[in-house]
């Protein structure tokens, strides 16, 4: 009876999961080797393609503008690892030590994370407009220094990543805040008595006791730097200095007919990803032992 | 001492406070501005409105056609929304309660799919969507967000349900519930808290996202409120005062959620975040 009723569950369960699995294996894995198997051909985006064994690869290789994207990615990814990582950690650990008002600022930190990239890119776009924007307001209050034109090549990436940090760092810092309140505070109280200051604290028992969420914020924010797209999309289109990865492949794919080579792009992306998975899984074992 | 300690503290609060003026002081300028004359946010991009201009909204929501935008948004959203909850219910119920080899192949499956990037699928699906005619349709879209948000949630509704006693499956059993009767009847009302978290994950992201809604959907009268906002920066690039008070209109519905919500915001969104 327990035995029969138990294989039918399974069989309940079998039939129920498969549609689940296919439907997202149609939609996400089966287009993903779509994609590998795509960037060995000449496809343009319409029906017909040739096979062209490794000639985007190599042609990746020779592009000028593949390897301005792959400094800007780099560029991006030391911003985002340190600038937003140090921001939220200190701003966490101090919050955290503060019990009046935490939830209003905590709103204020955490609200631009709920505003679309969208409106939050094209909003600051119109701020850093060269003759609309801000200059004519730092022009009146004497900061002459500020007055330059933001999205302008030598400019545009540190400008677009630091809106996308403005969005990006409150959200770094809920993740802070929930292994913060996690860690014995007996600790604390045992290192006050040895006489530690808040700096000492902060080295020798916050950041080893928070060490799991830091290595995931800190593999999250490489990844996520890899194939960043959004913000640089809508403020740039990724001229003017601030192309990606992501830009220069999205280019190729919609505007330039040249899909295979835009998932030559898509790979590449891709393996880097899963290198930074896989060094990441290998240090997180490391750590453990 | 607790001198030195109540300066420190007011220091440490003089510090949070200017940091989160600092966070929220590109919203107010903006919604201060689009209460301005375009003239004079011309003049200085930083001010306060002389006489506000309401009407500023309202024709920036005739103007930008935002009643449909809004429609579409929402359409897509809650659609979304509600097929990953009921898709995440039931699936993540088979995956918690019951050991074959096939449930443990599913659960290993969409924990590594959940690393797969956007740009990984996107260029095949677009081609093979725009050849069945499904670019520029709500269906589309909303299958390819569904797709997109199936895997996260699907684990971490799994991840709840592991935790409700499987005594009370039991029980209803020996009442004559059949299974998918202990999904509706016993898991389903003990699974509010996953339930609205699932909800709003999905419609927040959906409704805030950019690259497959810029992508999948580019007749104009079709995008959402996101990416139609874009669309009409480009189009009313001098109108400061509509670009603005536009910017307010889209980003006011999550905004509004946002504060009424922000408990259940907080935890969704950084839900599963931290490893247990």
């Amino acid at each position: 009876m327990a035995k029969s009723r138990r294989d039918d569950l399974k069989r309940i369960a079998f039939f129920s999961l498969l549609p689940i699995f296919l439907f997202h294996f149609v939609l996400i894995v089966s287009p993903s080797f779509g994609t590998i198997y795509n960037s060995f051909t000449d496809w343009s985006g319409l029906i017909s393609k040739n096979f062209i064994g490794l000639d985007n690869y190599k042609e990746l290789l020779g592009d000028s503008q593949f390897s301005d994207s792959i400094k800007n990615n780099l560029k991006w990814m030391a911003m985002f690892v340190t600038i937003p990582v140090i921001l939220s950690l200190i701003i966490g650990y101090m919050l955290s030590s503060v019990k009046k008002g935490r939830i209003i600022l905590r709103v204020c930190y955490f609200l631009p994370y709920v505003i679309s990239a969208a409106i939050a890119g094209k909003i600051f776009a119109a701020f850093f407009n060269p003759f609309l924007g801000i200059n004519a307001w730092f022009e009146s209050v004497g900061l002459h220094c500020l007055v330059k034109d933001w999205l302008a090549p030598e400019h545009a990436l540190v400008s677009v990543a630091s809106v996308d940090m403005w969005h990006w760092w409150g959200f770094l810092l809920v993740l802070f805040m929930s292994a913060l309140q996690q860690i014995d505070i007996s600790l604390y109280e045992s290192a006050e008595v040895e006489g530690a200051n808040s700096i000492q604290k902060l080295w020798y028992i916050t950041i080893p006791s928070i060490q799991p969420t830091l290595m995931f914020i800190l593999l999250i924010s490489m990844v996520w730097s890899v194939s960043t797209f959004d913000y640089v999309w809508v403020m740039t289109k990724g001229s003017s200095g601030s192309s990606l990865l992501s830009t220069m492949m999205y280019k190729n794919a919609f505007f330039k007919y040249r899909a295979g080579y835009a998932c030559a792009i898509s790979v590449f992306q891709s393996c880097i990803s899963f290198l930074i998975f896989g060094v990441f899984g290998r240090i997180q074992k490391k750590l453990e032992d | 001492m607790t001198r030195k300690a109540s300066i420190g503290k007011i220091i440490l609060y003089v510090f949070l406070i200017v940091v989160a003026i600092a966070e929220i002081l590109p919203l107010l300028v903006a919604f201060s501005n689009s209460l301005r004359t375009n003239a004079d946010i011309k003049k200085s991009a930083i001010g306060f409105p002389g006489i506000p201009q309401f009407s500023n909204y309202i024709t920036a929501w005739h103007v930008g056609r935002y009643g449909k935008a809004f429609l579409n948004s929402a359409i897509i959203s809650v659609t979304a929304s509600l097929c990953v909850l009921a898709l995440s219910l039931v699936g993540g119920y088979f995956l918690a309660r019951v050991k074959s080899r096939f449930t443990h192949f599913v659960r290993g499956y969409f924990s590594v799919a959940l690393s797969i990037p956007t740009f990984a699928f996107m260029v095949p699906v677009y081609f093979t969507f725009a050849e069945l005619k499904l670019v520029n349709t709500y269906r589309g879209m909303i299958i390819l967000f569904i797709a997109t948000n199936l895997g996260f949630n699907l684990i971490l509704a799994s991840t709840f349900i592991r935790g409700i006693p499987s005594g009370l499956d039991e029980a209803a059993i020996i009442d004559g519930c059949s299974t998918y009767q202990i999904i509706g009847k016993v898991i389903l009302p003990l699974s509010k808290p996953i339930i609205t978290t699932i909800l709003l994950i999905v419609f927040v992201s959906t409704w805030n996202e950019f690259t497959l809604s810029n992508t999948f959907l580019q007749q104009t009268t079709l995008k959402t409120a996101a990416t139609r906002y874009v669309l009409f920066c480009g189009e009313r690039g001098s109108d400061l005062s509509l670009i603005y008070a536009a910017g307010i209109i889209t980003m006011l519905p999550i905004v509004v959620l946002f504060l009424l919500l922000q408990n259940y915001f907080i935890e969704g969104m950084t839900a599963g975040s931290i490893k247990e």
